[in-house]
């Protein structure tokens, strides 16, 4: 897989839209680790959709790039691509949902979770907000909820204190949830 | 962001929220700087919760929708959503993508934890096999492939429909109706086993039932196919698909037949009809699962639901059957039953007679006994005169005991009748042994007046062979002497002490009196469980002894407690071919059969007989006890040829071997009696069964419980052949002696009564018969009779009177209820 590697290459560049690129190539890795994760799933063991998004760019670029070492390169885009992922997933459900009145039934057992695709737009927005005025901050809050990486690991890959981390993720956060709340 | 602003925020956040406020009063002039400080103060409480819950949604909401991918295409269709996902996979509603045909099918996708290669060929060729498999209750396979990330899919006519459990309850569905909805899937089911097709995977999920309320089966033979795909050793447990329904056949992983539909169909029927599946598997882990399917019983439906009880239960616990050969030969035989029930016809599960007429020209079944002695003469005069050397030459009680053991064990327990017959050993014929036991006792007396224990020791193992002689007046003469001789130099809670008054309980068993019997045994038990434990030897055996006195006083929840209690213990501390573990096996059948809980007893009887005739030897008594015991399962079942066959044959051998007068083979008189009446060969059944009554008059007493059984089956045989007056006499001569004899209660003399009922409703007098019948009923009468009561051939003149309806109905509530004290009972606590 020769174009995983290129595509790497270019979003460590800071090409942008080789993400546009990876991004499918994601997600039919993750498609097969969803549902073995949902056959496998039962009552009690809750999903962890981070993880598994993780796991779905883990293997790709274990796949086409085993000797790929830089953490922090990885961790970074790794929390990109799920941001994206879940933004663009919530665009469309969102935008299913106001056109069409004949929404696909579904069986009883099967009901969508989440309910508020807006939640996710609206906090893309705030990010994209806050990374005018500092983008460090907004790099960190990707990391820390769209990457589920706790504060000690973005400390290493950003090569900055933790203590430093969680100082400026706590007035990230309140910025944001005063944004969203607006 | 400004440097200040965070510096203060910083701060401020440090504080408690009281401080803040002048915190700030005090560091911040600027008031615009002050309100950002304070807004952002006022979201940092739970925004990290807040920016956690909303990502990890919204991620859940991606993931489903990542799996579902409507307008993902599998082949030539198109996914258009999801409609069930199974434990196999996902099911895809999905449309033909090239617009060939206007049909929406439904899609099974399966998945595997391995990468999985392309359908073998094997695999492929099933699937066409199932392709040309057509019903009109089968959703049609119309196609199978690969998708284009590996998954095999099977493409199957769409059903739009409900799963047949919550359709029933949907509709309210009566009890009919369920049967009458399982019809057309039997029909396909044995169009499908035709063509050697077995479905595997029966259960309601994968039956749905549409809206013009036709049944049908999906996901035929899917399970074969994947099968073909190779699954890890470790994933063993993948193999049962639905646990619920599994056949122990698939539990265990051992090839599956058409008898394994069978069982799930019989599991389906049975979710159906109680609302609840035929085992738990919930919070029980793969081995746990597979042990229980495989071998525990299913619940007797009526247990769950009352109004099943009867041809329902039959029916169910046949299909259900653990061993497939016991189980409907085709799922053909199976509907046939369910069309006969509905009808109101006999079903086949519960042959035509049930033995009811059978109970009548009844006998007694006695509990098999786990006795260990009897001897031969030489070996009983060697043994006494080795004692005498011995205490002569060694004063020190420690070998004395050493030659006492000696005695026991080496000398005495070879002789005995029961451990006579091993495999290997022939039993020996001579019957002379009580000569050789009298004069040993004899000889006893004042020879070992300062050795009370050896004395004792001895006079136990005297007393324990007479009892295994049948000659009990004996045995509880030298019984009661050496349980004087312990108590005093052991002391009451000494476990030979002890085992002492469990032996004289269990003589006082066998000579009819219960009530002795119970005291003594109970009294041995709280005294062994205290000392010795529970699960001691000792205790084990006063813990059956009390079992056996339970089931003749007809206290049959109480002595299938035991059993059960006991048979769990074996199991565990002794092994399951353990002598004593398969002895308790047959005498737990016995409190099924007496609870008419056939299919449960004479699978156990089959299981102990089987190991018996390896360990006891095929002509051991305890080997026969049980050969007898499943004559009478035979004859549950109509199977009389059968039946007569095995029983002239337990008669022939315990008359050779025990002798023609031991209460044994006069039992075997009985019972041989009993099936030549099943029969109608009445004057045959009332010359064997006059003879055998002469005999136990003489041998047992006039008034023993076997004597007293042998009377009411000559009076059924008199009554047979219109000889009414001999045998109400002799039935009301019966009752005297029960009412005098027997604890109150006792559903021996409660039988009496129903006997003399039906003597009268033969004769036309309906009053005096419904009077006696419900005065039965009332008192005692055992649920295997009651049961059959609206059966019951000699009750014919009072059909249709109301009065009898009634107490059918009543009887019915009363045998329940004991059968549900039974079934609560069951799990008993030490």
């Amino acid at each position: 897989m020769q174009e995983v590697t290129l595509l790497l290459k270019r979003l460590g560049g800071g090409d942008k839209t080789a993400l546009d690129e990876i991004i499918p190539l994601v997600y039919a890795e993750l498609r097969r680790i969803a549902q073995g994760y949902l056959r496998r799933e039962s009552p009690g063991n809750t999903l962890q959709p981070t993880a598994l998004i993780h796991e779905a760019y883990l293997r790709m670029v274990r796949q086409s790039h085993p000797n790929y070492v830089s953490r922090a390169h990885f961790y970074g885009i790794s929390a990109r691509i799920m941001r994206q992922i879940l933004v663009d997933n919530a665009r469309q459900r969102h935008a299913k949902k106001r056109a069409s009145e004949q929404t696909v039934e579904l069986s009883e057992t099967l009901e969508i979770a989440g309910q508020r695709p807006q939640e996710v737009m609206v906090l893309d927005e705030a990010l994209n907000r806050l990374s005018a005025i500092d983008e460090r901050k907004s790099n960190l809050v990707e990391m820390r909820f769209f990457g589920g990486m706790t504060a000690e690991e973005i400390a290493e890959c950003a090569c900055i204190p933790a203590h430093t981390v969680r100082r400026e993720l706590r007035i990230a956060q309140a910025w944001l949830r005063k944004e969203l709340s607006a | 962001m400004n440097p200040e602003l965070e510096s203060l925020f910083e701060q401020a956040a440090g504080l408690a929220a009281t401080e803040r406020e002048q915190f700030l009063a005090e560091h911040c002039s600027d008031p615009d700087l002050r309100r950002e400080v304070e807004l952002l103060l006022a979201h940092d409480r739970g925004a990290e919760t807040f920016l956690q819950r909303a990502v990890s949604e919204e991620a859940s909401s991606t993931l489903q929708i990542l799996v579902f991918a409507p307008g993902q295409r599998l082949g030539p269709y198109r996914v258009l959503s999801v409609i069930g996902r199974g434990g196999m996979g996902l099911v895809y509603l999905a449309e033909r993508a090239d617009g060939k045909f206007e049909q929406r099918v439904a899609i099974k996708v399966l998945q595997s934890d391995v990468d999985l290669p392309l359908l073998s060929n094997r695999a492929q060729q099933e699937c066409r096999i199932l392709a040309s498999l057509q019903h009109p209750n089968i959703a049609h396979v119309l196609d199978a492939g690969v998708s284009h990330d590996g998954l095999p899919y099977f493409v199957m006519e769409y059903v739009d429909g409900l799963p047949l459990d919550r359709y029933s309850e949907r509709h309210h569905l009566s009890l009919r109706d369920r049967l009458r909805l399982l019809l057309p899937l039997c029909d396909a089911l044995h169009l499908a086993h035709q063509k050697l097709i077995v479905h595997r995977d029966l259960k309601p999920d994968n039956i749905l039932v549409t809206e013009q309320g036709v049944p049908k089966l999906l996901d035929f033979g899917i399970a074969k196919v994947l099968g073909e795909v190779p699954v890890s050793p470790q994933n063993t447990a993948t193999r049962i698909l639905t646990p619920e329904y599994a056949s122990p056949e698939q539990a265990r992983g051992e090839p599956v037949t058409t008898a394994t539909d069978i069982y799930s169909l019989g599991g389906v029927l049975y979710r159906l009809l109680t609302g609840s599946a035929p085992h738990q598997t919930k919070d029980k882990s793969p081995m746990e699962m597979v042990r229980a399917i495989s071998e525990e019983e299913v619940r007797r439906p009526s247990e769950l639901r009352r109004e099943l009880a009867g041809d329902i239960d039959s029916i169910l616990l046949k299909a259900l059957h653990t061993d497939p050969q016991q189980r409907y030969r085709s799922v053909d035989q199976f509907a046939a039953d369910l069309e006969s029930w509905l009808e109101g016809k006999p079903v086949l599960a519960v042959p035509p007679s049930l033995g009811y007429r059978a109970r009548k020209f009844g006998r007694r079944h006695r509990v098999v006994l786990a006795t260990v002695s009897a001897v031969a003469l030489a070996l009983v005069v060697a043994a006494v005169v080795s004692i005498r050397e011995g205490i002569r030459a060694n004063r020190e009680t420690a070998v004395a005991e050493a030659v006492n053991d000696f005695l026991q064990n080496d000398l005495l327990a070879q002789a005995g009748s029961s451990s006579q017959s091993g495999p290997d050993t022939k039993p020996d014929p001579d019957l002379k042994v009580r000569t050789a036991l009298d004069r040993a006792a004899q000889q006893i007396e004042g020879k070992f007046a300062k050795q009370p224990e050896v004395e004792a020791s001895i006079r136990d193992t005297i007393g324990w062979t007479y009892l295994d002689l049948g000659l009990y007046p004996e045995a509880r003469k030298q019984l009661a002497r050496a349980l004087e001789l312990r108590r005093r130099a052991l002391g009451e809670d000494n476990p030979k002490t002890l085992e002492t008054i469990s032996r004289l309980g269990r003589v006082a068993y066998l000579q009819g009196k219960d009530v002795e019997a119970e005291v003594l045994e109970k009294q041995a038990l709280e005294g062994q469980r205290r000392v010795q434990g529970p699960e001691n030897p000792g205790t084990l055996n006063s813990t059956s002894s009390l079992a056996s006195v339970y089931q003749s006083e007809g206290k049959y929840a109480q002595a299938e407690a035991l059993h059960a209690q006991i048979l769990e213990i074996e199991r565990r501390v002794f092994g399951p071919e353990h002598p004593s573990t398969v002895i308790t096996m047959g005498n737990l059948a016995n409190d099924y059969q007496y609870e008419a809980k056939y299919a449960q007893a004479e699978v156990l009887e089959k299981q102990a007989l089987e190991i018996m005739k390896r360990i006891f030897g095929p002509e051991g008594p305890r080997t026969l006890h049980v050969m007898e015991q499943l004559t009478w399962a035979y004859e549950s079942e109509g199977k009389y040829a059968e039946a007569e066959t095995l029983q002239i044959r337990i008669l022939e051998i315990e008359r050779r071997v025990l002798g023609p007068e031991h209460p044994d083979s006069l039992h075997s008189m009985a019972a041989l009696a009993a099936i030549e009446g099943d029969q109608g060969k009445y004057a045959q059944a009332e010359v064997l069964e006059t003879q055998t009554l002469q005999i136990q008059r003489r041998v047992l007493g006039p008034e023993h419980p076997d004597t007293l059984v042998t009377m009411g089956s000559l009076a059924a045989f008199y009554g047979e052949q219109g000889k009414y007056d001999q045998a109400d006499s002799l039935q009301n001569q019966t009752l005297e002696i029960q009412r005098r004899v027997l604890s109150p209660e006792n559903p021996a003399t409660a039988e009496t009564v129903y006997n003399i009922g039906c003597l009268a409703a033969r004769r036309g007098h309906k009053d005096r018969a419904i009077t006696l019948l419900t005065q039965s009923v009332d008192h005692g009468l055992s649920p295997y009779v009651a049961l059959g009561m609206d059966n019951d051939a000699d009750l014919a003149s009072l059909h249709g009177d109301p009065r009898f309806v009634a107490l059918v109905a009543h009887a019915k509530q009363v045998a329940e209820a004991k059968q549900k004290a039974a079934a609560t009972q069951a799990p008993i606590r030490h």
